[in-house]
């Protein structure tokens, strides 16, 4: 599936870029401990989102009714995931919990902006196919 | 009671309540990969754009699920609630 890929290396691209922004606004404004959150929320942001990109595409292969209850398992599954990081970055006094959500939501902001401004290169933008 | 105890006991109810959300989203995606699934198998050969599309929309859609999963969080373990009670 070679536009999921290329969507996933865009968002990607677009997560590093606005974090590594991020990351030097928050040293050289704030403390580590907000540049670390911003890191962690992040990393584990990317790393979820690659889980759901294996995971729609196995469950696309599924039958409706095993596909759903499958993208729902994976959904608890990723939720725990997130639980832990949270509750790590909650009881860890070296992790800023709120750096930790904007990390988090960077990956979602990209997205966005992504697709609100159309940013996906030239070859996809024009890639609407009529029926003949 | 006293009134920390009182607080307590509402964040604890407000956290299972805030824990409602991450159901919906759940919920939600596999309605959406169920009907992802019917769709591959009507055209097969939009597999890729199907996904895509499909991927950009769960990633969104979670993020409700997970901001009820950081208030449960917040009220049950750094309760900014109690520091108001002096």
């Amino acid at each position: 599936m070679k536009e999921v890929k290329e969507t996933k290396i865009l968002v990607l691209k677009g997560v590093a870029l606005l974090n590594i922004v991020l990351i030097l606004l928050m040293l050289i404004f704030f403390d580590l401990r907000s540049a670390y959150g911003i890191f962690i929320g992040s990393l584990i942001g990317v790393i979820n989102f690659h889980l759901l990109s294996l995971s729609l595409q196995k469950a696309v292969k599924l039958e409706p009714t095993k596909a759903g209850f499958y993208a729902f398992i994976q959904y608890i599954i990723r939720y725990i995931l997130w639980f832990l990081v949270f509750y790590i970055a909650l009881k860890r006094p070296d992790v800023n919990i709120l750096t930790t959500i904007v990390g988090m939501l960077s990956v979602k902001v990209v997205i966005l902006v992504i697709n609100v401004f159309n940013l996906y290169p030239l070859k996809r933008k024009f890639s609407r196919k009529e029926v003949s | 009671m006293s009134d920390q105890a009182l607080v307590l006991a509402a964040s604890a109810i407000g956290a299972g309540l805030a824990m409602i959300a991450g159901i919906g989203a759940g919920i939600g995606q596999g309605f959406a990969a169920g009907k992802g699934a019917e769709a591959v198998g009507k055209q097969p050969e939009a597999q890729g754009d199907i996904v895509r599309v499909m991927l950009l929309g769960a990633a969104v859609a979670e993020t409700t699920g997970i901001y009820g999963l950081v208030i449960a969080l917040i009220l049950l373990f750094a309760n900014p609630l109690i520091g108001l009670l002096g």
